[in-house]
């Protein structure tokens, strides 16, 4: 008789085992899936990323103003109000206005006035946000939420 | 067509293959296969292929040092998980425990379990030791191993007492603050001497510890890379040589005549290598003490797979259970945000170290330093004064005296430590009759000293009357265990606001 | 053993679902978010909108304004904060009240900066922060006026929006707190100063007699009514104020926030104002400052008082026979540095010198104060100090107990006494006495018979009184 033959089966797995073992793994897997939902936050530390820009007749005609401490610009046209991301959709730089649009320093991606591509690496043109009116009266852009080219919000 | 055929079937088998190439022994069913279910493991290798029942017994281990360890793979893996939101700098620790509280998923209850895994922790390494002295578990030649075990000692309660400024809250500013001073106290001896200014021991330590002179930005940092760096991997280290220690100390220990005493072995244990094994492990000639004969008869040894690993997951599992249901029921406490300018009153250190902070309000050197390196001291000593080679393996020796030696020591030792502590308390000490008294003389003459006094002396006399240094250790050790108790419970529930005794925290004035 | 893994794994897990379900199912703000979601569509007409409301995310919201250090949650349950839609709704769903947040936008300021309370929490009672281990729990609306004072003017904003820390602010130099407490550079130093009185924690005060919740707000409530039932022995005299007055100076209180650093853009130009200049701006007449700072132990300053709070005699400092015994140098050193022996403490620091040139002009009026007293009255033989000694143990001793804290009267071996009362003072008023207190006169009609001599030995003792304070 050898050692190795499997037919002399020395602990037969009982049910106790198979249980015991069955309730050990289950719960070391309900905490790493608790551990794995740590990381994620559920709220995130910086300020909102809806911001007021002021009531509808502040906002400049044909031109753009840039809003204080964020990166977008606000702009009122003939069909109403609009909102651009200066956020490059390449790699994230900040775009600087240019009379003919803006330009990206980083990798020189060019948009036209309307934040259409018109050269460079960027794969599309830069976002439009969403521009909504707040219960009270100001107009409030959301960074979080973009809307097609060429949305305006009718005043 | 052969080679695509062959293909397909390779792919169909890649599970099976790729288990095959990371478990290479078959089911573990066998001798064979358990013993290599061990030792192919990176992890299960610590472990000897076959364990005594003796190490098994309940009644012998009660698991205490699986449990420490165990408490520290808690304690490391929720540690890890808070550094993800914890922010080490005096202006957003709190902030971000608080997040981690309010917001942070499951951030509340893995705060929790880091908390009371802490001090589960300190608890149960004490009674470890406890058992380990008990059972005679030090002696030759697992003296090496015992001091290894009292440095595993003060790590936990250094990494405990380093966590414990992190939050930045009341409790932690105040508690350490009291901590660092406790460090700075060997000034009472230097400036007793005179020599303060050319060798000054304790503003160095002081200094050492918190990098400023008072708690802050600095002291944080520090106390955070101690506790998230400096003092796990010394731990790990420890515990490695710790566990090493035990498989080349021949195990855990036992009684000679253990085999006699198990009686008739367990239907799980069938002959091993009734033949010659296919390879020869020299190694195993050259591990001292008892460990698994090649080649004879029966012994009592069950393979450690599954046994001992069954075991070991039990008492991981039980450890963890224990400490989620406290973390379920009980938050972790957090108070007002530190305040240099608003002392908390009772200003408390951990529950583990307010016995000595009931010495240090009478001289912080006797109850910060003296005391507990002497303690420490005597307790790395106490197997290279104790050599008898009688009663290892067993609760108290069971042949001999043991048990009564220990029962009366813990009476004389509760005696004396309430008859001290009563009378302090009571008729208050050198400083209440003779308010001029210099600090030195109350640095070593205070119901700390005293009672170490006491307990030397009585230990000694044991020795001499019983005529075996293994009861007069039993005597020192329940003498102190039982001081220690009583002065932390004092520490704990009978001292309030200024230090001043209560029957109970509900007495406490409203502040 | 098995059956130990068994039953911990169960354990275990029992508890870490337990935990998963307590954390993500059962919490309170959760609830108000389906609640305020159903509520909106039930009041929006839009289907659209309707739609919409019905599937507003329910998420955690916070307001995070980095330079206030502010991480408010209160909008994750005060959803219908900023939305005319919710008006009339019950909390915490309805619209914030008043118009308040169009110039103090929450997304500046953030909500605990005028509430206070626990802004990281995310439930109501942890929020509130009431009992628990927090220093500046929610403050209830009535006394919300408060805030206003951290960075705007009290006085300023009687019409603007908070009477009452308005009226709390009058109601504090009325009634002469500053007579003993700092506040704004002006005041006596007899009690704490109050220049960050808003900052203190409930751990910093008294809380021993305070029946109830502990909050630093019902403490000073009570003491204003109560000074000596929440504080016992305090000074502090008992004004018996009604409860508005009560509640206006406890909103002034909690305003006083000088320690508490902000961000420029935050502060009202008024406070900035305010900061620079002192709590009172502009130039102040001696009448005025009497009644600020005198007037509460004094009070008209004409006749001696017997203070039955104090337990003593207040000399009557604008008696014209009192100035006709003192000296501008007396009066000025005394004003600044006190009185020892007696609770005249003094104001250097608290008083700028036009102001207390103004205010020793104020006492003057109507009776000549000379800068010094004519000392050629003093010139004549050197008294006997024993012999005035055993006449001081049996005369004046019990009111002045030389060396030691004089309990009635002023304690005549300080500095302050032996430096700037002249010795011809001394002699006056040996003879005619302080009228109004229990100085009486020891020379001259109605008095005890005192010589010349013997007032000689008297003021030869009391000169010797300063060589053996050192």
């Amino acid at each position: 008789m050898s050692v190795d033959d499997p037919g002399k089966d020395v602990g037969r797995r009982d049910l106790l085992s198979l249980a015991a073992w069955g309730a050990f793994g289950a719960s070391i897997l309900a905490a790493t899936i608790g551990m794995l939902r740590l990381p994620k936050p559920s709220v995130f530390p910086e300020p909102s990323l809806k911001v007021k820009v002021g009531p509808p007749g502040s906002i400049p005609e044909l031109e753009y103003r840039k809003v204080a401490g964020r990166n977008l610009f606000v702009s009122r046209g003939e069909e109403g109000v609009f909102a651009i991301s200066a956020v490059c959709t390449h790699l994230g730089c900040v775009v600087a206005p240019v009379p003919s649009g803006f330009h990206c320093p980083c990798h020189g991606s060019r948009f036209d006035a309307l934040g259409r591509i018109t050269g460079g690496p960027a794969p599309r043109g830069l976002d439009w946000l969403k521009v909504a009116k707040a219960p009270d009266g100001e107009l409030v852009v959301d960074e979080g939420e973009t809307v097609p080219q060429g949305t305006y919000l009718k005043i | 067509m052969g080679s695509w055929s062959e293909y397909v079937a390779n792919v169909k088998s890649i599970p099976r293959a790729a288990w095959e190439s990371l478990v290479r022994h078959g089911p573990p069913v066998t001798d064979r296969s358990r013993a290599e279910a061990v030792f192919q493991n990176l992890f299960l290798h610590i472990h000897s292929t076959r364990v005594h029942r003796w190490s098994l017994r309940w009644s012998y281990t009660m698991g205490l040092g699986l449990i420490c360890a165990a408490s520290f793979v808690v304690l490391t893996v929720t540690g890890v998980l808070l550094m993800f939101y914890y922010k080490p700098s005096m202006a957003l620790a709190y902030q971000s425990i608080k997040d981690i509280h309010y917001v942070v998923p499951t951030g509340r209850f893995i705060r929790n379990i880091h908390r009371w895994g802490a001090h589960l922790m300190v608890i149960a390494v004490i009674l470890h030791m406890a058992r380990v002295f008990f059972t005679a578990s030090y002696k030759k030649p697992r003296e090496m191993n015992w001091v290894f075990g009292i440095v595993l000692l003060i790590l936990t309660l250094a990494l405990s007492f380093s966590g414990y400024l992190l939050p930045w809250d009341q409790l932690a500013y105040w508690a350490v603050t009291i901590g660092a001073n406790i460090a700075q106290s060997p000034r009472e001896i230097t400036d007793a001497i005179g020599i303060t200014r050319y060798l000054d021991i304790g503003g160095f330590q002081k200094t050492l510890l918190l990098g400023s002179r008072s708690v802050g930005e600095d002291a944080l940092i520090r106390f955070y890379v101690l506790h998230v760096v400096f003092l796990p991997l010394l731990m790990a280290v420890f515990m490695g040589l710790h566990f090493w220690r035990i498989r080349k100390d021949g195990g855990l220990s036992r009684p000679a005549d253990a085999d006699r005493r198990l009686g008739p072995e367990e239907k799980d244990v069938t002959p091993v290598f009734t033949q010659a094994p296919k390879k020869s492990y020299g190694l195993m000639a050259v591990v001292r003490g008892t460990s698994p004969n090649v080649g004879r008869g029966p012994e009592n040894t069950l393979p450690s797979w599954p046994h001992l690993v069954t075991a070991e997951a039990a008492v991981f599992m039980f450890t963890l259970a224990v400490t989620v249901a406290i973390s379920f029921f009980l938050d972790a406490p957090l108070k007002e945000m530190a305040n240099p300018l608003v002392p908390e009153n009772p200003a408390k250190a951990p529950w583990y170290f307010l016995g000595l902070q009931e010495i240090v309000s009478f001289s912080a050197f006797a109850g910060g330093v003296l005391l507990p390196v002497v303690t420490l001291l005597g307790l790395v000593l106490i197997p290279y004064l104790d050599r008898e080679p009688e009663g290892v393996g067993d609760w108290f020796g069971a042949a001999s005296r043991g048990r009564e030696v220990a029962l009366r020591s813990a009476i004389f030792g509760l005696a004396a430590v309430i008859a001290v502590e009563a009378f302090a308390i009571r008729f208050g000490w050198l400083r209440s009759w003779y308010p001029g008294i210099p600090q030195i003389v109350i640095t070593f003459f205070n119901p700390g000293t005293v009672l170490t006094f006491l307990y030397m002396a009585y230990s000694l006399w044991v020795i001499r009357w019983e005529n075996s240094t293994r009861l007069g250790a039993i005597a020192i050790f329940t003498c102190f265990l039982a001081g220690f108790i009583v002065l932390t419970l004092v520490g704990t529930w009978f001292r309030g606001p200024n230090w001043e005794f209560f029957w109970s925290p509900s007495r406490w004035p409203v502040h | 053993m098995k059956k130990l893994l068994l039953a911990s794994s169960l354990v275990t897990l029992l508890f870490l679902v337990a935990s998963g379900l307590s954390e993500n199912v059962f919490v309170s703000w959760k609830g108000y978010q389906k609640e305020y979601s159903l509520l909106l569509a039930g009041r929006t007409k839009d289907p659209e909108r309707k739609r919409e409301a019905r599937n507003i995310p329910i998420e955690l919201h916070q307001v995070v304004v980095p330079d206030l250090a502010a991480f408010d949650r209160c909008v994750t349950c005060h959803r219908g904060m900023d939305n005319p839609l919710m008006a009339g709704a019950p909390n915490p769903f309805r619209p914030h009240p008043g118009d308040i947040l169009s110039v103090h936008p929450t997304e500046r300021f953030g909500c605990t900066i005028c509430h206070r309370g626990q802004g990281a929490a995310v439930n109501f009672r942890e929020a509130k922060a009431v009992d628990s281990y927090w220093d500046y729990p929610l403050l209830p609306q009535e006394l919300l006026e408060s805030s206003c004072g951290i960075c705007h003017d009290p006085k300023a904003m009687a019409k603007t929006g908070a009477p009452v820390l308005a009226e709390g602010a009058r109601l504090f130099e009325e009634k002469g707190c500053h007579g003993c407490h700092r506040l704004g550079g002006l005041g006596g130093s007899l009690g704490a100063a109050l220049d960050s009185a808003g900052l203190r924690t409930r751990h910093q005060l008294v809380m021993t007699n305070l029946p109830g919740e502990k909050t630093t707000f019902r403490w000073l409530d009570l003491h204003f009514k109560d000074p000596q039932g929440i504080v016992a022995g305090s000074l502090m005299k008992p004004d018996y104020p009604t409860d508005e007055e009560a509640r206006a100076l406890t909103v002034f209180m909690l305003s006083l926030q000088a320690d508490r650093e902000l961000p420029d853009r935050a502060m009202g130009r008024d406070r900035h104002r305010l900061l620079s200049v002192g709590h009172d701006h502009g130039e102040r007449d001696g009448r005025t400052l009497y009644d600020r700072l005198c007037r509460v132990c004094h009070g008209e300053g004409t006749l001696g008082i017997f203070d039955k709070h104090l337990g003593r005699f207040v000399p009557a400092i604008r008696n014209p026979a009192f100035l006709a015994s003192v000296d501008r140098r007396f009066l000025r050193a005394n004003i600044l540095a006190g009185r020892p022996g007696t609770l005249m403490a003094g104001f250097e620091g608290g008083l700028t010198r036009p102001d207390l040139e103004r205010l020793l002009d104020f006492l003057a009026a109507g009776a000549p104060l000379p800068e010094l007293r004519d000392q050629a009255a003093a010139k004549r033989p050197a008294g006997d100090a024993r012999r005035g000694a055993a006449m001081f143990a049996r005369q004046c001793a019990g009111c002045h107990d030389p060396g030691e804290k004089g309990q009635v009267a002023p304690t005549l071996s300080s500095r302050a006494f032996q430096e700037n009362a002249g010795d011809a003072m001394i002699l006056a008023t040996i003879a005619g006495g302080r009228p109004g207190t229990a100085m009486v006169a020891f020379s001259g009609p109605g008095g005890a018979g005192l010589s010349d001599a013997e007032r000689s030995d008297l003021l030869a003792h009391i000169r010797s009184l300063a060589k053996r304070r050192k």
